[in-house]
C-alpha cells in the first residue's frame, strides 16, 4: 500500500525557491491504479520523482511523508535509499532509450538487475529472470531481445523493455511517468493495456503521470489532478471525468479535441500556467478561473471530501452552501 | 545574443568565482594597456639600464619584486611584461580565430568536396602535437615577437576550425535554418545571419581560454629560447633570465611565474563562465520552470 | 482550380554503406502521393512516425527535392522553380513547425524574428514596426513581448511568435507540421483556435501535418491517412468520422483513448510498423491487418469507395 500525506516538495535554486509541490495526499492500494494529471508546471513529475525516491539532490520534499507498506522512503539514508529503489518502488520513464546504457546488450542490464535487487550470484538464474520479466511484459522472441542492444530495439519494443526491467525486482509500487508519449499511437495502447495487466497480476500500486486525460481514462481506478503544484481534485476516474467538480477539471476536459465533436472552436482555458515563483495569492486557479469569487483572490482552498472524492475549491467549502 | 548588460549580471550572479576570473582579466588587460605610463622605473622595464650597485636586491618598499642581475626593477619588468603578453595572447587567439573560424565554417556549411578538403588539410595540422609544430616554426622563423605570434597562430588554428566544423554541421540541420530557407534568405544570409551566431559559443569559450594558453605557451617559447627578442620583458622570458640565480635570488624567476599562473586562471575562471552565459539553452535551464516537469 | 496539387510524388533516400558510399539500398519514406488543397481549405495528412507525411511536407516546401512526382501551386510545378519565380513561391507558403524553440533563432529578439521576412522582401514601403506590432496583436501577444528572446517566453507564446513570422507576408498556403503537438492541451486548444481564426481573416489555406485525428476533426476540410509513404485512405473530413473504411485509419481511431462506446469497428494492429527500407510487398499493411486476407499480396489501388472518398484495400 502506497501513502502520501501533505507532501511539500521544493526546489533550491540560483533563481530562488521554487515551491513544486504543495500539499499533496492520496492512497493507492495493490493492484489498483492512480492516474496523475497535469499540464507542465504541475509538478506531476517532480511528485512522481518524490514517489519513487528519486529526487534530484537541489529538490527537497520540506513537509510530508510517503509511505510504502508503512516505511516512510523520505527519511531513508541514501544506503536504504539504493537498496529500496527497484525493488519496492520502481519508476518508467518517457524516454526509453535514455534509461538504457547503449553499450551493453538487454541482456546484460536485465541481468545486472537480478544480481544486484534480487541477489542471484549464477549467471544462468539471472538470466533466466530476465527471460521471465521479458516474458511477462509480452515480449516477444524474448532470448533474441537479450542478446540485443538497445539501438537494435524500436521505441516500442525498449518501453517493454524498461517495464520489464522495473518489474524484475517485484517492486510494491510502479511509477509511470508519461512511458506513452514518445511512442506511435497505434503502439500507445498496446503499453497501456500491459501496464493495466501488470498491475492486475502482481498486485501493483500503479502511479501513471500524463498530461492526457483520455489516457488516464483507460488505466486507472483513481484521479489525481494537479494544477501549479496543489491537489485540485482527487476521485474515482469515471466521477472525475464525468462529472468534474473543480474549474480546473472542468475546463481541462472542454479544451481536449474530441473526435465526437467539431468541427468548429475549441472552448481553451484563458491565459497561461503561472510562474512557479510568483504564483498568484488566494486559489492559485483565481486568474483563470470562470467561476471566481472575490473571496478566492483571498484565501487558499482546503481539499474537501464531497461526492466520493476530494477537492480543493472555495465553491464547495460551504460558503456558497456547495453550489456550482 | 541577449544584452551586453544583462549577460555581465548574469556572470555576476552566476558565482563569485566567474567576478574573479573577470577581475583579473580586465586588471591583466588594463595594465597591459597602460604599462608605459605607469610603471616605477620606465627605462628598467625597456631594459635599457645597468645599474651595477643595486644587483640582486631583494623584494624592498623600493623594489616591490626586488631587483634583477643587472639591477632592473622586476616589478617594472613584470608590469610591462603585461603589455607583451596581452599582444601575444589577442594577436595568437585573434590570427587563429581570423584562419579557423572561416575555414571551419564554410566547411561545415558548404560541405561536400570543398568542406572534406579543408577539413583535411586542417586534420594534417592537427596531426602534429602543437607545441612541437609551434616549436619547429618559431626556430624556423627565428626571434621575435611577431614570428612568435606568428609561430602560435599556425599551430593552432586548425582547433577552431575543427570545433567550429563540427558545431556547424549540426546547427545547420536545426529548424530555425529551415525556416530561414523557407524565406527565400540566400546561403550567405543563413550562414552569416544564423548558423554562425549560433556556432560560435564553443569557439568563443575555447578562444577565452587559450588566451591564457597562448601566454604560456609564448613563455615556453622564450624559455626554450625560441620565443621573443631577448631584452624583451616577456613574462616567459623573465622567469628563464631569473632561472640561472633561482637559488640565491628566487624573486626574479618567482613573480613573472605567479602573473603567469594567476592570469591563465582568470581566464580560465572566465571561459568557464562564459561557457554558461553564452548557451542560450543553459541560461534557461537555470532560469526555467521546465524542473517542474 | 486548387492551389496545390501534389501529383504522384515520389522521395526515396538512398541509404549507403561502406567506405565508398556504395548505395545498397533505398528508403521509400514518399512513394506515390497525390492529392490537392484547395482556396481557402484545411488538408490535413495524418500517419505515425515512418508514414511519409513529414517528408511530403518537406518536398512541398523545397527543404528536399523529391526523387519524382509533380508539385503545382497555383498551376507552376514547384519543382522547376528558380530565382525569382521560387521567391515568389516562397512567399506564399510558409510553415508552422512542431517545436518553435528549435525554429525561431535563439539569438534574435521576438521583434527581429517577425519582422525578418519583410526585410527579405523589403518591395513595400510600409512601416515595419508597425507591422510587427500588428501582428503580435493578431496572434494574441503583447507588444513588450518583442523585447525578448524565444527562449524567454512559454511555449505557447513562442509558438504565437513563430505563426506571425508565418504569416506576416500575407502566404497563401500554411503547411503546419504537428504545430501543437509540443504544446499543453489547455494551450493547444487556444493556437487550434487562433488557426481557425487567421484562416478565416487572411484566407488561409492549411496543410496540416499531424498524428492526431481529434485534431484534424476540429480544423480541417479534408484528411488523407497515410501508412508507409502511401496514402490508404483520402475522404472529406465529416464523411471520415461518419464512415472510416480502411483498416489502418479504424486502428488509428481505435487508439484514440475514451473511444470505447465508438460506432465504428474497433481495430488492433499486430506488432510494430516496419522499416519503409524494406516495406511488404502488396499492401503493406497487411503483415500486421487483422483482416487481412489472400488477396491483400497484391498491391492494392486508391479507388473511389464513394463520392469523396477514396480508399486504398481490398476489402472495399
Amino acid at each position: 500500500m502506497l501513502e502520501v500525506r501533505g507532501l511539500h516538495v521544493s526546489y533550491y535554486t540560483l533563481g530562488g525557491v521554487i515551491r513544486a509541490v504543495r500539499g499533496v495526499s492520496f492512497r493507492v492500494s495493490p493492484g489498483k491504479g492512480l492516474c496523475i494529471v497535469g499540464e507542465s508546471g504541475s509538478g506531476k513529475t517532480t511528485l512522481g520523482l518524490a514517489i519513487a525516491g528519486a529526487l534530484p539532490p537541489n529538490a527537497r520534499a520540506s513537509r510530508g511523508s510517503v509511505r510504502i507498506d508503512g516505511a516512510n522512503i523520505l527519511e531513508l539514508g541514501p544506503e536504504d535509499l539504493e537498496r529500496v529503489r527497484g525493488s519496492l518502488v520502481s519508476m518508467v520513464f518517457q524516454d526509453p532509450a535514455a534509461s538504457f546504457n547503449p553499450l551493453f546488450t538487454i541482456g546484460q542490464t536485465l541481468g545486472d538487475i537480478a544480481r544486484h535487487k534480487l541477489g542471484l550470484a549464477e549467471r544462468s538464474e539471472a538470466r533466466e529472470a530476465a527471460l521471465a520479466a521479458l516474458r511477462r511484459v509480452g515480449m516477444p522472441d524474448p532470448e533474441r531481445v537479450l542478446d540485443a542492444y538497445p539501438h537494435e530495439l524500436s521505441g516500442g519494443m525498449l518501453q517493454r523493455v524498461a517495464i520489464a526491467a522495473a518489474i524484475l525486482p517485484r517492486p510494491k509500487v510502479l511509477v509511470a511517468d508519461e512511458p506513452t508519449t514518445m511512442l506511435d499511437v497505434t503502439l500507445q495502447y498496446q503499453i497501456l493495456k500491459l501496464l493495466n495487466r501488470l498491475k492486475e497480476t502482481l498486485g501493483l500500486a500503479l502511479v501513471f503521470i500524463t498530461h492526457n486525460l483520455g489516457i488516464a481514462a483507460e488505466v486507472c481506478e483513481d484521479i489525481l489532478v494537479l494544477y501549479a503544484g496543489h491537489m485540485v481534485e482527487l476521485g474515482p476516474t469515471d466521477k472525475v471525468l464525468e462529472e468534474p467538480l473543480h474549474p480546473y477539471t472542468q475546463a481541462l476536459i472542454e479544451c481536449i479535441p474530441r473526435i465526437d465533436r467539431g468541427p468548429g472552436r475549441l472552448k481553451p482555458i484563458p491565459g497561461s500556467m503561472p510562474d512557479p515563483r510568483r504564483l498568484p495569492g488566494g486559489c492559485v486557479f483565481h486568474p483563470r478561473c470562470p467561476h471566481v469569487m472575490d473571496i478566492c483572490r483571498e484565501r487558499d482552498p482546503r481539499p474537501v471530501a464531497l461526492d466520493k472524492r476530494v477537492v480543493s475549491c472555495l465553491l464547495y467549502n460551504g460558503e456558497k452552501g456547495g453550489a456550482r | 545574443m541577449a544584452s551586453a548588460s544583462s549577460q555581465v549580471l548574469w556572470l555576476i550572479r552566476r558565482s563569485k568565482l566567474s567576478l574573479v576570473g573577470l577581475f583579473i582579466v580586465a586588471g591583466f588587460v588594463v595594465t597591459g594597456i597602460l604599462a608605459p605610463f605607469i610603471v616605477p622605473y620606465p627605462e628598467d622595464a625597456r631594459g635599457e639600464t645597468y645599474n651595477i650597485e643595486e644587483r640582486f636586491q631583494p623584494p624592498s618598499w623600493e623594489h616591490p619584486f626586488g631587483t634583477d642581475e643587472y639591477g632592473r626593477d622586476v616589478f617594472s619588468r613584470v608590469l610591462m611584461g603585461a603589455r607583451y603578453s596581452l599582444i601575444i595572447a589577442v594577436g595568437v587567439v585573434g590570427l587563429a580565430l581570423l584562419i579557423g573560424i572561416p575555414v571551419g565554417l564554410v566547411a561545415g556549411y558548404v560541405g561536400g568536396r570543398v568542406g572534406s578538403m579543408l577539413m583535411r588539410v586542417t586534420d594534417m595540422f592537427l596531426a602534429f602535437p602543437p607545441l612541437l609544430l609551434a616549436i619547429a616554426l618559431a626556430a624556423t622563423l627565428g626571434r621575435g615577437l611577431f614570428n612568435t605570434i606568428i609561430a602560435l597562430s599556425i599551430s593552432w588554428w586548425p582547433w577552431y576550425a575543427r570545433l567550429l566544423y563540427v558545431r556547424v554541421t549540426s546547427v545547420k540541420n536545426m529548424p530555425f535554418v529551415d525556416s530561414a530557407r523557407l524565406l527565400g534568405l540566400g546561403r550567405l544570409a543563413i550562414m552569416f545571419r544564423h548558423v554562425l551566431p549560433n556556432s560560435l559559443t564553443p569557439v568563443t569559450v575555447q578562444a577565452a581560454l587559450d588566451m591564457g594558453s597562448a601566454i604560456l605557451e609564448a613563455a615556453g617559447l622564450s624559455f626554450l629560447g625560441v620565443g621573443v627578442d631577448p631584452s624583451t620583458p616577456e613574462w616567459g622570458l623573465l622567469v628563464t633570465e631569473g632561472w640561472a640565480s633561482i637559488s640565491s635570488a628566487w624573486w626574479i624567476s618567482l613573480f613573472p611565474g605567479l602573473a603567469i599562473l594567476v592570469t591563465v586562471l582568470g581566464f580560465n575562471l572566465l571561459a568557464d563562465a562564459l561557457r554558461e552565459s553564452l548557451d542560450p539553452r543553459i541560461r534557461r535551464i537555470a532560469l526555467t520552470r521546465r524542473i517542474l516537469g | 482550380m486548387s492551389l496545390l496539387d501534389v501529383r504522384g510524388l515520389v522521395k526515396y533516400f538512398p541509404v549507403r554503406k561502406g567506405v565508398f558510399g556504395r548505395v545498397v539500398g533505398y528508403v521509400k519514406a514518399v512513394d506515390g502521393v497525390s492529392f490537392s488543397i484547395g482556396e481557402n481549405e484545411v488538408f490535413a495528412l495524418v500517419g505515425e512516425s515512418g508514414s511519409g507525411k513529414t517528408t511530403t511536407a518537406r518536398c512541398i516546401l523545397r527543404l528536399i527535392e523529391p526523387t519524382r512526382g509533380e508539385i503545382l501551386f497555383m498551376g507552376r510545378d514547384v519543382t522547376k522553380l528558380k530565382g525569382r519565380e521560387l521567391k515568389w513561391y516562397r512567399r506564399n507558403v510558409q510553415a508552422v513547425f512542431q517545436n518553435p524553440f528549435l525554429s525561431l533563432n535563439p539569438r534574435m529578439k521576438v521583434k527581429d524574428l517577425v519582422a525578418e521576412p519583410l526585410k527579405v522582401y523589403r518591395d513595400q514601403a510600409q512601416d515595419v514596426e508597425r507591422a510587427v506590432e500588428e501582428h503580435l496583436e493578431m496572434v494574441g501577444l503583447p507588444r513588450e513581448v518583442g523585447e525578448r528572446y524565444p527562449l524567454e517566453l512559454s511555449g505557447g507564446q513562442a509558438q504565437r511568435v513563430a505563426i506571425a513570422k508565418a504569416i506576416i507576408l500575407r502566404p497563401r498556403l500554411v503547411v503546419l507540421d504537428e504545430p501543437t503537438s509540443a504544446l499543453d492541451v489547455s494551450v493547444q486548444a487556444q493556437i487550434l483556435n487562433l488557426f481557425l481564426d487567421l484562416k478565416k481573416e487572411l484566407k488561409l489555406s492549411y496543410l496540416l501535418i499531424t498524428h492526431d485525428l481529434s485534431v484534424v476533426k476540429y480544423v480541417s476540410d479534408w484528411v488523407a491517412v497515410m501508412y508507409l509513404g502511401r496514402i490508404v485512405e483520402l475522404a472529406r473530413t465529416e464523411e471520415l468520422f461518419e464512415n472510416p473504411l480502411h483498416p489502418y485509419t479504424l486502428a488509428l481511431l481505435s487508439s484514440i483513448p475514451g473511444t470505447k462506446k465508438a460506432k465504428w469497428k474497433r481495430i488492433e494492429l499486430a506488432g510494430e510498423p516496419p522499416s519503409a527500407l524494406n516495406p511488404p510487398k502488396g499492401c503493406r499493411l497487411r503483415p500486421r491487418c487483422p483482416l487481412a486476407f489472400e488477396k491483400c499480396h497484391e498491391e492494392p489501388q486508391l479507388v473511389e469507395y464513394s463520392k469523396e472518398h477514396w480508399v486504398s484495400c481490398w476489402l472495399y
